[in-house]
């Protein structure tokens, strides 16, 4: 009997072992890409970066609004973040009595996993890249239209008649921008000769495409602004109307996931901007190329950060006639012209 | 549409240069005027318990103690009228500009006749620096 049991432990004994060394040998082949993923440029680098973020957005606001931004907490309220994420923390998650509760708890997390999926196929540079498609353009677009869905069912989900305004108004607003985002990426892909994010900004080594299309970089710009819905066009977020929109329901550790995610969204679309039209990784002679892409991902922050501390929002009937009159066929033409041009004068474009 | 956005951003750009509204508020402290009514000043040897003071307070903050000739002031009642201050003849009761009078507990609101004699001046220190 007892000579039974040793043999059952031996055996649990070796199972254990192979797997174990099976997850070590797998480790240590990858190691690099772990680290990719975890640390630079992954999941450490970008909750990092979204701090930053804040922490830029908050003190750039102030100064234009001739006040200064948080001071106390760290040298230059650089720690403010950190504070305000302790607290957050610390606070008891509370779930309406009308709210469907399974999705009421997932969509948080389902909202932040599109946006750094996304964030993992910026082409940061050769080998710093974490990951790799010849689609690339097309399956960040495909998982940036999870954020919509999510916006519509959690205004939906969290049982109550603010978020279930918010819920509406952010699923036309990003359905009706999501047109004009994809299409200013087409000029550039067209330019390139491909939808591979990596190749776009590898083309761009001699000349980079903003100085051919600056209505589409204009056009990706406002049309990303709308996307990560910031003051102008933050009529679903609108505070002083419907608390916070869709996600007033949300507070304690969702309400985190949600800011940190949105922050998130406007390091991915900072990152799509340089890649498409400021030339991703060539530039500055004297930086490896990972650090010239987050020196110009830094400038599109700061641009995107100074547009939205100064504009004020829009009416929801604006907002549409910006997306649909405006904007689409702006795109539009900017597209039929570049097709032009490359159809009939390709010697005028130095890119084949 | 483009003048606009670019007087705008001009007008943004200009705000930058300039220093910032905001008071360092415990290190600066806005410049409150002198006649500004805070708390009083209390000088007992001008004091003859008259009681006029107690009498014209209208919530009742003052209570006199007529052979001390001491008076203490109950701030958790006092709404800085300074009926008292008009109605003492004898020069004994004047307002100062002091209005942080917070404390951590309501019976420190009630300030004694030595306490009321002179202004504060204690140094409070904040994270390692003096607060004026």
């Amino acid at each position: 009997m007892i000579v039974h049991q040793l043999d059952f432990l031996e055996d649990i004994g070796s199972i254990l072992q192979s797997v174990l060394s099976t997850i070590f040998e797998l480790v240590e082949q990858n190691s690099f890409l772990l680290f990719k993923v975890l640390v630079f440029p992954g999941l450490l680098f970008i909750i990092f970066s979204a701090i930053t973020l804040v922490w830029l957005e908050r003190k750039i606001w102030g100064r234009i609004q001739d006040r200064r931004g948080p001071t106390y907490i760290g040298k230059f309220g650089t720690l403010q973040l950190i504070a305000d994420a302790i607290k957050l923390l610390s606070k008891e998650t509370i779930v309406p009595s009308k709210a469907y509760r399974l999705m009421y708890r997932f969509l948080p997390i389902l909202n932040f996993a599109a946006v750094a999926i996304g964030i993992a196929l910026i082409p940061f540079s050769e080998e710093w890249a974490i990951g790799r498609s010849n689609v690339s353009l097309i399956l960040v677009y495909a998982l940036l239209t999870v954020i919509p869905v999510v916006g519509l069912l959690a205004g939906w989900a969290s049982g109550s008649k603010y978020p279930l305004v918010g819920g509406f108004r952010f699923a036309s607003q990003q359905f009706g921008f999501g047109v004009p985002l994809l299409l200013s990426a087409v000029a550039p892909a067209l330019l390139a000769g491909s939808i591979d994010l990596m190749i776009i900004s590898q083309r761009q080594s001699v000349i980079w495409f903003i100085v051919f299309t600056p209505l589409s970089f204009i056009t990706f710009i406002v049309a990303s602004v709308a996307e990560i819905s910031k003051v102008p066009l933050d009529i679903p977020d609108a505070d002083a109307e419907i608390v916070w929109g869709w996600r007033t329901e949300y507070s304690g550790v969702y309400f985190l996931i949600y800011y940190f995610a949105q922050y998130l969204e406007l390091f991915l679309f900072a990152g799509m901007a340089t890649a498409l039209f400021l030339g991703g990784g060539s530039g500055i002679p004297f930086l490896p190329p990972v650090l010239t892409y987050l020196v110009k991902m830094f400038v599109v922050s700061i641009m995107i950060t100074v547009i939205t501390s100064s504009l004020h929002r829009v009416r929801m009937d604006q907002l549409l006639r910006i997306c649909w009159r405006i904007l689409l066929p702006l795109t539009l033409l900017n597209i039929a012209g570049i097709m032009l041009v490359l159809a009939y004068f390709p010697q005028l474009l130095p890119v084949s | 549409m483009v003048h606009k956005m670019l007087k705008i951003f001009g007008r943004v750009f200009s705000q930058t240069l300039h220093k910032p509204f905001t008071v360092m508020y415990p290190f600066e402290k806005r410049n409150v005027p002198t006649n500004h009514r805070g708390r009083h000043i209390f000088i007992q040897k001008n004091c003859t318990a008259c009681t006029m003071c107690a009498r014209v307070c209208p919530t009742v903050a003052i209570h006199l103690n007529r052979e001390k000739k001491e008076i203490s002031i109950n701030y958790s009642r006092c709404i800085f009228c300074s009926f008292c201050v008009d109605a003492c003849k004898f020069n004994a009761l004047h307002s100062s500009p002091d209005y942080e009078l917070s404390e951590y507990s309501l019976d420190n609101l009630t300030y004694s006749p030595q306490r009321l004699g002179a202004p504060r001046n204690d140094k409070v220190k904040w994270r390692g620096k003096e607060c004026i």
